[in-house]
């Protein structure tokens, strides 16, 4: 492949300009000439004036909102639009000569809505004082809305019991494990603030790569459906990210710290969880101008709690045969001790710590131009709990991820009679850095920690060797510095018996690192007309430089590292207009999307053949049309509306496919393959119809079916032209259609959201058999996908302050009742299928609560309150089978398994009470010596502990209190 | 303070405090420190020659066969005094496929250095003959079963931080009586007759791989006795020779009083010879002779020599003594166990729990007594017994 080109060079010496605040502000500029593609971070709000008694359009209305400042003035029709209005809730005022003004308290703005307003002006002879009324708030149906999307406010994410941005998206239907509609991790796309980030190289393993802590966060809109010609990259779903803005008026914050430390050892997982914001005016720098601050701390002891402890396997998780031997072994006098000799309900070397900061500051500019800027940057790492090193007290596996995004947006706005422009542009950096490796002994011995969490980042061994130029490190020809040989037994409680199953010496063998950075630029520009018709268009460019290394063996002087260091490159843009009829019933949403892509590889399709021609991989592009329609059915009064929409969408496949690989593709085959390339787009095309009804006043149910095939979906080859056996192909394809139903009830006090989802996913395997190849079609067989599962339901309910009232307590329960995932059976490795149907794993529930009570004032500070919270995860202790073996459809494995890793030479020689070897549980007989019969019994002991199930179930119960302050 | 700052107060407490999962720890060799007897090694082959690590924490022994030398005899290794995990002394001198036996390590009066002797030269008496021979024929009887029989040995001082080969060492060969090839005999045409003679102290090395010939420093730590099998010899250390100790015949297991006054060793009675004859024949006639000459062992004498004056002074049946610190008392083996005598022979007594005990060492603060213990499958193992 080619490094370093000319033009790369280029590239990256203008990105070093970034460094500087000057530079920086010039390729700002130079992206905004550019043009770009984005989504909107801000919503709008249509309206009309009317006279109040007659009924009439007033025209000539001065229409504001108070915070930030935003005006226009309403057409001869009365009509008017406000664009670029913050999300949240807002102050609208209206003034007229010759009528009282009218302010709109609350009214709620949502990032990408239109807010529909309506305003009747009473007639006044004499200037009196105005009036104030209650402005809009959640709509239960809306019927311009062709989308399927649900939203999570600010003032819920604060009160639900979610620890990750994560969570809360998991309660958005059909979204479940990552999974958005059946579609594999990675086929849905994060759009922060109006700007599309992807962890482009590996989202399908490590997700997002970016995290923001929830109480950053000012609305969680899911998009599952339908989304417009405005989000690319995306298959499956867009969660659209909008962050908090400081308060323009005063100072507010909140802070809380809860813990589970008081728990008693079965329920501690170790998390403690600090988090504190605050936002406000910085008026030294201008009216208007706010920062907003958050920073986020988890300290885990316990860092993976879909663990039911170090318990190894119990008769009940095998088949009878191999129970027989279990109970055999927990009977026996001297063998009941090997039955597992180490249990634990948490996990050691499991430690990690989260650690977020997130910094918004705004600026208005002008009365028109505003400037955001954004920084954010996070680090998450822990301690990977390796069964192999589970008795190794000196080595353990860890990884560190660390996230930087910093943004900067420009935002302009002209309000005109009857119609508004806006334009948006934006320039973001981001770097993505991921390090997997043996740890430095002194991070989990030395590092100083205060309830899990540490300030200084995880240490690993040989980390500045592995990072240095790769031509340095071959010349060098050592091992990873500080890297040993694992292997041993002593210290295992199976001593010499468990050589060849535990690593009771030496480290890890991996040394693994990528590193992922991209420049990006985006432009939008919008037309609104206050009848609600609008006409958008965009584009974006991101360079991205990506880095990927793994040394395995990294003992060994001279192993070679897989290393590539390559500059793809992403292009978008969009067109998108918005009519409504006449009769403004009826909504029409068209668009088209180009999206491109290019590897920046060039490579030999033959490896074998060193004269091979190179092949410099070129622009891959596709066009994408997106409609939608909306409109309320005719004679309903408005009180039902169905909704349309189809579109072709596509993704890039994720980098990491140029590269050679191990990947669990959307058949979960786990196949190595050698990378690709010349891999063009993953695709699909998705249609649904839905319908939402209003009951009532309070209660809104939304049905939709969807249906959605996709192509081009990343696997191992079949024999295609222009690829070769066992190099990754785009030639997987599937199908997932589905129902859902969503029902939404708004009350004074009270919110509840519930979703159900009735979903197939099917994939048709495209691996060849051996028998197959010039034919390919003869091997395709449909089976389900790995993440099909069938049914799944979510309920949220919010109550007090957490469904958006005034009050001194707030509670939020959210429970999920899932079907399982299908029992995939074929051989873990290699591609060898046993085309027997799946069967699925049983169903799994989990329920959250989180309270919280506000206690009183805090003395000192008039306006400082504080309160007690209880949260408390998994409520009903379900253990939630999420994963069984492939080979068996059980927990455990089957017995020949273990004793395929227990089978081993006799032992040359017994060994006696004085060897660093010997094991007093080993000497079954207690005369100090450890003959070949109890060296055997012990290994099938030690490989029976091996294979212990920790990490096949959901999330273990947790109760956690703390206090919480706010002001 | 008021409640409420109490709680947080608490809570933070709480949260601070606690910590993670331990990691597993494995504490299986707890032997009670105060045990009145403990078996320290359990090995299915031999350990001998128990010896104190100067401060008495440690029991240095040489051990036949052991983790990853497998049969390789006379690995040198030290374990705690109450039971534990072995290890080797030397990591770099027995290292590898090179592995030298050593025998009878005794550690300096001031411990900067140990004495052992590295076994150079160790034959298996050949009573199976060499192809192209396939029959062995011997007469008046068969010979005993196939064992070691010690021909070379060099005594060695070593300092414990020396890390440099063996060589480098101050050291003294010597030449074990018991192999000679005797070229004036021509029977059968043959180049010569193969003699071995089975003195004392090679049956007994024979049988048990007991090393009687071992070392023991002078107080003053400059020299050592030691026996050649036949008599005891005083070593000033580094010199190119030993002078014979005079009156010590068939002297051996030296053992040099606290007070540098007295040696103690044992001296091995026998009774007249008897000699075996045998002869390896094959498809070309008779191809090797060898002649065996054994002696019965009719007793072991404990003796006390004056170094300086060739005082004699004997205390009755004795094998293997041991001083205590004080010099007051002496442990021998005596009728299958470990007995107590005081060195002026006034009194002896049995230490209890010592039965089938031999090579007694007692500890610095003589408040142990290390020893070994044949077990039933007739291989020594090293135990401690805490001494009234």
């Amino acid at each position: 492949m080619r490094k370093n080109s000319p033009c790369h060079r280029t590239l990256w010496a203008a990105a070093g300009l970034l460094l500087t605040p000057r530079g920086f502000a010039a390729w700002a500029l130079l992206a905004l000439l550019a043009g770009t593609a984005s989504a909107q971070t801000t919503g709008s709000i249509l309206g009309r004036v009317l006279d109040g008694d007659t009924g009439e359009p007033l025209a000539g209305a001065e229409v504001r909102v108070l915070q930030p400042p935003l005006r226009t003035i309403a057409a001869e029709d009365g009509r008017f639009i406000l664009v670029a209005v913050p999300t949240g809730q807002r102050s609208v005022r209206v003034e007229r000569i010759g009528y009282r003004t009218t302010t709109l308290e609350a009214v709620l703005v949502r990032a990408s809505r239109t807010t529909e307003l309506r305003v009747e002006l009473k007639a006044s002879a004499v200037a009196i004082e105005g009036v104030v009324v209650e402005g809009g708030g959640i709509r239960l149906i809306e019927p311009d809305v062709h989308v399927t999307h649900d939203v999570v406010l600010g003032h819920e994410l604060r009160e639900l019991p979610v620890d990750r941005m994560a969570e809360a998206i998991e309660l958005a239907p059909g979204v479940s494990d990552g999974h958005f509609r059946g579609g594999r991790v990675g086929q849905e796309v994060y759009v922060l603030d109006g700007l599309v980030v992807k962890n482009p190289l590996e989202a399908s393993t490590q997700g997002f790569g970016l995290e923001l802590a929830p109480s950053s966060l000012d609305e969680v809109e899911v998009l599952t459906g339908g989304f417009g010609a405005e989000y690319g990259s995306a298959l499956s779903g867009v969660v659209n990210l909008v962050t908090r803005r400081g308060d323009p008026e005063r100072w507010r914050g909140r802070a809380s710290l809860l813990t589970d430390h008081w728990a008693p050892a079965s329920l501690l997982r170790g998390f403690t969880g600090l988090s504190a914001s605050a936002g406000g005016p910085l008026r030294f720098l201008g009216s208007g101008t706010t920062l907003f601050v958050d920073l986020l701390a988890q300290g885990m002891l316990d860092a993976e709690p879909r663990a039911r402890g170090l318990t190894c396997l119990e008769p009940a998780d095998v088949d009878s045969t191999f129970a027989a031997e279990i109970e055999r072994m927990r009977e026996g006098f001297a063998t009941r001790g090997l039955h597992c000799p180490y249990t634990a309900p948490a996990l050691p070397f499991q430690r990690g710590d989260k650690l977020i900061g997130f910094l918004r500051f705004d600026r208005p500019l002008s009365s028109e131009l505003g400037l955001t800027a954004t920084l954010l940057r996070n680090r998450f790492e822990r301690e990977l709990f390796t069964p192999e090193f589970k008795y190794n007290r000196d080595y353990q596996l860890g990884q560190r991820n660390i996230g930087t995004l910093a943004t900067l947006a420009l935002d302009w706005s002209r309000h005109r009679r009857g119609s508004a422009y806006h334009v948006t542009a934006r320039a973001a950096a981001m770097r993505i850095d991921r390090h997997l490796g043996a740890l430095d002994p002194w991070t989990f011995r030395d590092r100083f920690r205060v309830a899990g969490f540490g300030a200084a980042d995880f240490r690993f061994l040989g980390e500045d060797f592995v990072r240095r130029p790769i031509n340095d490190q071959l010349a060098e020809a050592r091992a990873v510095p500080g890297y040993l040989r694992p292997g041993g037994a002593t210290g295992s409680p199976f001593g010499p018996a468990a050589e060849g199953i535990f690593s009771t010496s030496g480290t890890p063998d991996i040394a693994n690192w990528s590193r992922s950075d991209f420049l990006a630029a985006d432009l939008v520009g919008e037309y609104f007309s206050a009848r609600g018709a609008s006409l958008r268009t965009g584009g974006s460019s991101k360079f991205y430089r990506i880095e990927s290394y793994e040394r395995t063996d990294s003992h060994l002087p001279g192993s070679a590292p897989n290393y590539a260091r390559f500059y793809p490159a992403t292009v978008s843009s969009f067109l998108e207009t918005r009519l409504l009829t006449e009769e403004d019933d009826i909504t029409v949403e068209l668009g088209v999307r180009l999206e491109g892509f290019r590897s920046g590889l060039s490579f030999r399709a033959d490896r074998g053949d060193f004269l091979a021609p190179t092949i410099d991989t070129e622009w891959n592009l596709f066009v994408m049309p997106r409609l939608g329609a909306a409109m309320p059915i005719p004679g309903t009064r408005g009180r039902t509306v169905a909704r349309f929409n189809y579109g072709r969408v596509a993704q890039p496949p994720d980098f990491r496919y140029f590269l050679d690989t191990t990947i669990g593709d959307s058949l979960r085959t786990d196949i190595q393959r050698q990378g690709n390339p010349a891999l063009s787009f993953e695709r699909g095309a998705a249609y649904e119809v839905g319908l939402s009804q209003l009951l009532g006043e309070s209660v809104a149910l939304s049905a939709a079916y969807f249906r959605k095939e996709l192509t081009n979906l990343v696997a191992g080859n079949v024999p295609l032209a222009g690829v070769r056996e066992g190099q990754f192909s785009t030639a997987d394809f599937g199908e997932v259609q589905g129902l859902e139903l969503s029902l939404r009830g708004s009350w004074r006090l009270l919110t509840v959201r519930a979703g159900y989802a009735l979903q197939r996913a099917q994939g048709t395997v495209s691996t060849a058999l051996d028998d197959s190849i010039g034919d390919p079609d003869a091997a395709r067989e449909t089976l389900p996908l790995a993440f099909d599962r069938r049914h799944s339901a979510d309920l949220a309910i919010f109550t007090g302050r957490a469904s958006g009232a005034t009050a001194r307590w707030g509670a939020a329960l959210t429970a999920t009742v899932q079907a399982g995932y299908p029992l995939d059976r074929r051989a873990a490795a290699g591609d060898t299928l046993l085309l027997d149907r799946p069967t699925y794993l049983p169903w799994t529930a989990v329920l959250d609560a989180r309270a919280s009570f506000e206690l009183g004032s805090v003395p000192g500070c008039a306006r400082c309150a504080w309160g007690i919270v209880a949260d408390a995860r998994n409520l009903l202790g379900r253990e939630n089978v999420l994963a069984l073996r492939r080979e068996n459809g059980r927990v455990g494995p089957p017995l020949e398994q273990v004793l395929a890793l227990a089978r081993t030479q006799p032992l040359p020689e017994p060994i006696p009470f004085e060897s660093p070897r010997y094991s007093r549980a080993a000497d079954l007989d207690g005369d100090g010596l450890i003959t070949d019969v109890e060296y055997q019994t012990v290994r099938r002991a030690a490989a029976l502990d091996r294979f212990d199930p920790s990490l096949f179930f959901g999330e273990a119960r947790q109760v956690r209190f703390g206090v919480e302050m706010t002001f | 303070m008021n409640f409420r700052d109490l709680a947080l107060v608490l809570l933070l407490g709480l949260t601070a405090c606690r910590d993670a999962t331990a990691p597993f720890r494995i504490d299986d060799r707890g032997i009670p420190e105060a045990a009145a007897i403990v078996q320290l090694t359990f090995s299915p082959k031999h350990d001998h020659a128990p010896a104190w690590s100067r401060n008495g924490d440690s029991v240095y022994y040489s051990a036949h066969g052991f983790d990853v030398f497998g049969t390789r005899p006379g690995v040198l290794l030290s374990v705690p005094r109450g039971g534990g995990m072995a290890q080797r002394l030397f990591d770099r001198l027995q290292a590898g496929l090179f592995v030298p036996w050593i025998a009878a390590p005794v550690v300096s009066p001031a411990g900067d250095r140990i004495a052992f002797v590295f076994l150079t030269q160790v034959l298996a008496l050949g009573v199976t003959c060499p192809p192209p021979s396939n029959t062995l024929s011997c007469a008046p009887a068969e010979p005993p079963e196939s064992e070691p029989v010690l021909v070379k040995g060099r005594v060695t001082v070593r300092r414990f931080d020396a890390t440099g080969p063996l060589a480098g060492d101050l050291s003294l060969d010597i030449d074990y009586d018991g192999r000679d090839f005797d070229s004036s005999r021509n029977p059968f045409g043959l180049p010569g007759v193969e003699l071995f003679r089975a003195h004392p102290f090679q049956q007994v090395f024979t049988v048990d791989t007991l090393f009687a010939p071992r070392v023991s420093w002078a107080p003053d730590g400059t020299r050592l006795v030691l026996s050649d099998g036949l008599r005891l010899l005083i070593w000033n250390v580094g010199d190119a020779a030993a002078a014979p100790v005079p009156g010590t015949d068939d002297g051996a297991w030296p053992a040099w009083s606290p007070d540098g006054e007295w040696i103690a060793f044992t001296r091995y009675t026998r009774s007249g010879s008897s000699r075996i004859f045998c002869t390896c024949s094959g498809p070309f006639g008779i191809t090797g002779a060898q002649e065996r000459t054994l002696w019965s062992i009719t007793g072991a004498v404990l003796t006390l020599v004056r170094p300086t004056t060739g005082e004699l002074l004997e205390l009755g049946e004795g094998e293997a003594p041991a001083w205590a610190p004080d010099g007051a008392w002496l442990y021998v083996r005596r009728g299958g166990q470990i007995w107590r005598l005081a060195a002026d022979g006034s009194t002896a007594e049995r230490v209890p729990n010592t039965d089938r005990g031999h090579e007694p060492a007692v500890s610095p603060d003589g408040g142990r007594l290390a020893f070994t213990r044949a077990a039933e499958n007739g291989r020594f193992d090293v135990w401690v017994v805490a001494l009234d």
